[in-house]
């Protein structure tokens, strides 16, 4: 009789304590699933900036948009083969 | 001791207690057991969402690793017809802007989704965001995005789902799309963004990236002096295609009247035809190239051999009457395809006879190239048994056969490469080196390339030579039919094909414009000035010169 009630005693705060821990664990694992999430969705949205800055570098370099610039802004015009001289040291 | 009536009221208490467990063990087996797939359903919509996600359709390239496709996300705006909250706003918004989704709407009001328009301009968003209608939702869908816009034609577009619907992109869709993946999320309704459990049902594939053979760049280059001939003559259509003779790489293919790929709604889809392969062509004399190269290795004729060409503009051969565009007395063969004369090959063509029809088969014309596009026709030359009085004639100076740009410049690659017709292609892949199939003897090549070289020199392709490189081409004006089936003077196509050579380096052009606005003019002032235009950039931007 006396050894159940010690038992009693020891085992019942030990589930206590397991289910504690059980549900710390738990609580980590969501904490840190939720953590991951945010990475995720910050990457998401890096990856948008990138690929939106991508776009305006790509809208930049467009050629028919630097043939513009470059005939409009900096008057340079088009190019011949008789416009091209041989140096000396390209011999 | 318990008497009789507590022992009663016990078993009834019992009793009573029994029936109850039994009532909930009868509820839990029909929650449980009968309408276990139902709420299991129910439950499964509620904290479980099952996701198909697209992986990222691959970029394409293009020779030089320059991104020529990417991907771009597009809007679209949607309703949820079954949970309005202001109708009356959102019927005169629609009735206002999008008519077509207010009859869906009037048609379907339980729907749970319904687009209003997909693929918007970012003017059409900041509209709608400024209007502020509380049931008109944004939608965030992938889509394409090509820098390089005069590329229309040759790469293609994908349509509002993101499938290749022309070009490259129909081609490789498969390839490029890759296949999804499959996840089940579980969550509870105010979790957000945030999940418990994420699962993947199906494993997807990333789609593989493509590298194309098109030098970006020259094809810009292409494309700007192609627009600015037709501009300057007023034409309808032109196109230009740049191979490499060895390899049968294309560098640049360029066809107007095209479309900026990046155009939301296309309202003429045949904008983004690729002309240099989809259509056929009655070339013209551009084509007595390969009537001299069939006289010369069938040694019907040496170059120096001299042909009467009767000094006059209209000829009758074989009782066949046709005309010529310069009276010319005797000619040697070299002479008759430097100026271009129609007499003289219609002469040729007769001591060739049927030999003629298999030359140009044997020079690709009416063959498949080898080379796979979307809408390429491989053309025809007509056979001799259906050939009429006029039809070796006519198919001595381009006509009664018809052929691709694409065929043509392979047919002339042979000049270029010593003899033989390269397979073209657009898509770099490590492939093993086919042994090539020499068609024509060195001394016929040897002999053609003088006469092609002196065609530019001193005969019609004047406009074409380029100081400091060896220039071989030839120049080809041509009749189209009208709308009552006869060919028309006052609508006329002018092609140009050649080959430019300095040391190894060899590229073969074709240029091409049709219908001019002026009908007095020859391929020699139109299509070889443009060839001689391109081929200046080309050696700038190669590093030739």
């Amino acid at each position: 009789m006396i050894l159940t009630k010690k038992i009693f005693i020891v085992a019942g705060p030990v589930q206590l304590l397991l289910i504690f821990f059980y549900i710390y664990t738990q609580s980590i694992c969501i904490r840190l699933t939720y953590s991951l999430q945010d990475a995720e969705y910050t990457l998401q949205e890096l990856q948008k900036r990138k690929k939106e800055l991508t776009h305006e570098l790509l809208q930049n370099q467009e050629a028919q948009h630097l043939k513009k610039y470059a005939t409009k802004e900096l008057s340079m015009k088009k190019i011949r083969i008789t416009d091209i001289q041989e140096m000396a040291h390209d011999k | 001791m318990i008497n009789k009536t507590a022992k009663i009221r016990l078993t009834i208490v019992a009793l009573a207690f029994l029936g109850l467990f039994v009532i909930i063990a009868i509820h839990l087996y029909l929650l449980q057991i009968t309408k276990h797939p139902f709420f299991s359903t129910l439950g499964n919509q509620q904290y479980g969402v099952t996701i198909k996600t697209l992986p990222p359709r691959a970029p394409i390239f293009d020779l030089h690793n320059k991104l020529i496709a990417t991907e771009k996300p597009v809007m679209s705006i949607f309703i949820t017809p079954n949970s309005l909250k202001d109708r009356e706003t959102l019927v005169n918004f629609l009735s206002h802007y999008y008519p077509h989704a207010l009859t869906k709407l009037a048609a379907h009001p339980q729907a749970h989704f319904m687009y209003v328009a997909r693929n918007i301009t970012d003017a059409e968003l900041a509209s709608i965001a400024d209007l502020n209608v509380p049931d008109v939702f944004v939608l965030e869908e992938p889509g394409r995005y090509y820098p390089i816009t005069c590329l229309g034609t040759v790469v293609g577009k994908t349509d509002i789902d993101n499938k290749g619907i022309s070009g490259i992109e129909l081609l490789y869709n498969a390839q490029l799309a890759g296949t999804p993946t499959t996840t089940h999320i579980e969550k509870d309704a105010r979790s957000g963004r945030y999940y418990f459990n994420k699962k993947t049902i199906t494993t997807g594939s990333m789609g593989k990236p493509l590298h194309l053979t098109i030098d970006s760049t020259l094809q810009f280059l292409a494309y700007e002096e192609l627009k600015e001939t037709i501009e300057k003559f007023n034409a309808k259509e032109g196109s230009v295609i740049i191979m490499d003779p060895v390899s049968g790489a294309i560098y640049a293919m360029a066809t107007i009247p095209d479309v900026d790929p990046n155009t939301s709604k296309i309202e003429d889809m045949s904008l983004l035809k690729n002309r240099v392969v989809t259509e056929t062509y009655e070339l013209g004399s551009v084509m007595k190239t390969f009537l001299a190269l069939a006289a010369l290795e069938e040694k019907i004729y040496t170059p120096e051999d001299i042909i009467d060409c009767e000094n006059k503009k209209i000829g009758y051969v074989n009782g066949m009457k046709f005309s010529t565009w310069k009276e010319h007395g005797d000619l040697t063969l070299s002479q008759i395809i430097e100026y271009s004369n129609n007499i003289g090959t219609a002469k040729i063509a007769q001591k060739l006879g049927t030999k003629l029809y298999d030359h140009y088969v044997r020079c690709g014309f009416g063959q498949p190239t080898g080379f796979t596009f979307p809408g390429q026709q491989r053309g025809y030359v007509t056979h001799p048994k259906t050939w009429s009085k006029a039809s070796l004639n006519s198919l001595s100076f381009g006509y009664e056969n018809r052929a691709t740009l694409l065929q043509l410049a392979r047919a002339f690659s042979l000049f270029a490469n010593g003899g033989y017709l390269p397979t073209p292609y657009l898509v770099n892949s490590p492939s093993t080196p086919i042994a090539p199939k020499f068609l024509y003897s060195p001394e016929t090549i040897t002999q053609m390339r003088t006469i092609l070289e002196k065609t530019c020199t001193q005969g019609t392709a004047h406009a074409a030579t380029i100081p400091g490189v060896t220039v071989l081409g030839k120049t080809g004006t041509a009749r189209l039919l009208d709308e009552t089936g006869t060919y028309s003077p006052l609508k006329n196509i002018y092609t140009f094909a050649g080959i430019i050579e300095k040391g190894p380096y060899k590229r073969v052009i074709v240029t091409f414009i049709k219908e001019a606005s002026r009908h007095d003019l020859y391929a020699s002032t139109v299509a070889a000035p443009l060839f001689e235009r391109i081929a200046q950039k080309m050696l700038i931007h190669d590093n030739v010169i």
